[in-house]
């Protein structure tokens, strides 16, 4: 592949992680949140909204902009590098560009987790009901996930540890050696306590179905681990491209593997399975 | 199994989820050797300080009616069905009055009852230290 195709890759690559974060996702989170707002309105569902419509439409809004200006910076990116490809405005071997410009599109969405945060504390805060109920059942990880899965996932870690450590064997001035071994396992480890969260945290919604309580701490730990799993597996494979002298496909990797998280993390649950009865004045008993 | 609480009820908290406990052992909605949630699960459940939950477990397992194994987590005890139907505290309570009754028929005022009771509760507390 001559260097002007693999720069014309590498720039279409980019060019899907800009439209995949910063429009096609958020374009589908802000649709679901409109459909839910339009099909269970204050008047019939009022628990669902502990503040106004005009505080829940100016948070949308704001997480539109966001998204908007993320879209936009990344396409004057994409559009610079491929007017002026030996300008050396972009430098796609720096991988910081990527890193950073993933920072810039996630903004939004950690803007959209905290302001959900400070939206489960106010409908807890206003919740006039005195009585809470538990389930007397532990919740256990292989409630949610398949030991097929965590093997798979134990198996990626082991075999990432035994690359590092072959390839520690050559003297690459580029290897960082065992730090990918510390770096992996704290990541997993910070997964972990991820997992343990969604098994074992409070409880946000106080409202929420225990059935979908169920499904969505399901959804969570399985991306989790299959977070842990193609992180684990990313690592590897830069390692590889690293020692087969093919560096210079690192940034299609790493563009394809932000892709990919992405796509894992906004995999939520149909909103038509949420039973959205639990959010009227009176709801009907399951 | 679903137990519920109100956090509005003059009963404490902790009173409540043993109550609702060994109302469900007793009930057989829950059965020995069936597991139960982790005291942050339960907690976390219920919107309530961890400290109430540890409470009532420490209490529920001290009248053998739970039984903590390590790391493997908390199950109901074997015994718990005849175990739960002990009300430890009823027994503390109706002794007490036999005392307090019988004192206050031999003359004693309550005020006496009261300083003596004091009395023997704190010696008995130095009484541990000391050991």
């Amino acid at each position: 592949m001559t260097d002007a195709w693999l720069r014309t890759v590498i720039q279409l690559v980019f060019l899907s992680q800009v439209l995949l974060i910063s429009y096609v996702l958020p374009r589908q989170v802000l649709a679901r949140m409109r459909r839910i707002v339009s099909s269970y309105p204050p008047a019939t569902h009022p628990r669902l909204y502990p503040v106004s419509l005009d505080r829940v439409a100016a948070a949308q809004r704001t997480y539109d902009r966001l998204n908007r200006a993320a879209l936009a910076v990344g396409l004057g990116v994409a559009v610079t590098d491929r007017l002026w490809p030996n300008g050396g405005w972009v430098d796609w071997d720096n991988e910081l560009l990527l890193i950073g410009f993933l920072l810039l599109q996630l903004a939004p969405l950690l803007v959209a987790r905290r302001a959900g945060f400070a939206y489960f504390n106010l409908q807890r805060r206003t919740d006039p009901r005195t009585t809470r109920s538990a389930d007397l059942r532990p919740r256990r990880l292989l409630d949610h996930v398949s030991p097929a899965l965590l093997v798979l996932a134990g198996f990626v870690y082991a075999a990432f540890v035994l690359q590092v450590l072959l390839v520690g064997r050559h003297d690459y001035p580029w290897f960082g050696g065992n730090l990918n071994i510390v770096f992996m396992t704290g990541m997993n480890l910070f997964l972990a306590g991820v997992v343990l969260f969604a098994l074992r945290g409070k409880r946000k919604d106080p409202y929420q179905d225990p059935a979908d309580r169920e499904r969505l701490m399901g959804i969570a730990v399985r991306n989790a681990v299959w977070t842990s799993i193609i992180a684990t597996g990313f690592v590897a494979l830069q390692i590889g491209l690293g020692a087969l002298d093919l560096a210079s496909l690192k940034p299609i990797a790493l563009s394809l593997y932000f892709q990919v998280l992405a796509l894992l993390s906004f995999r939520g649950f149909d909103i038509e399975q949420v039973n959205f009865e639990v959010y009227r004045e009176d709801p009907v008993p399951a | 199994m679903k137990i519920t609480i109100d956090v509005d009820d003059d009963v404490p908290l902790f009173t409540q989820l043993i109550e609702q406990i060994k109302g469900a052992v007793q009930s057989e909605r829950i059965r020995p050797g069936d597991p139960l949630p982790s005291i942050r699960q339960l907690a976390g459940d219920l919107r309530v300080n961890n400290k109430t939950v540890a409470k009532a477990y420490q209490l529920l397992e001290r009248d053998a009616v739970i039984q903590t194994k390590g790391y493997r987590g908390t199950f109901v005890h074997p015994d718990a069905k005849a175990n739960s139907a002990v009300d430890l505290n009823a027994t503390v309570v109706r002794r007490l009055r036999a005392a307090v009754d019988g004192l206050r028929a031999a003359g004693a005022t309550d005020s006496e009852i009261r300083i003596a009771f004091g009395d023997v509760m704190r010696n008995r507390d130095t009484s541990e230290e000391t050991a």
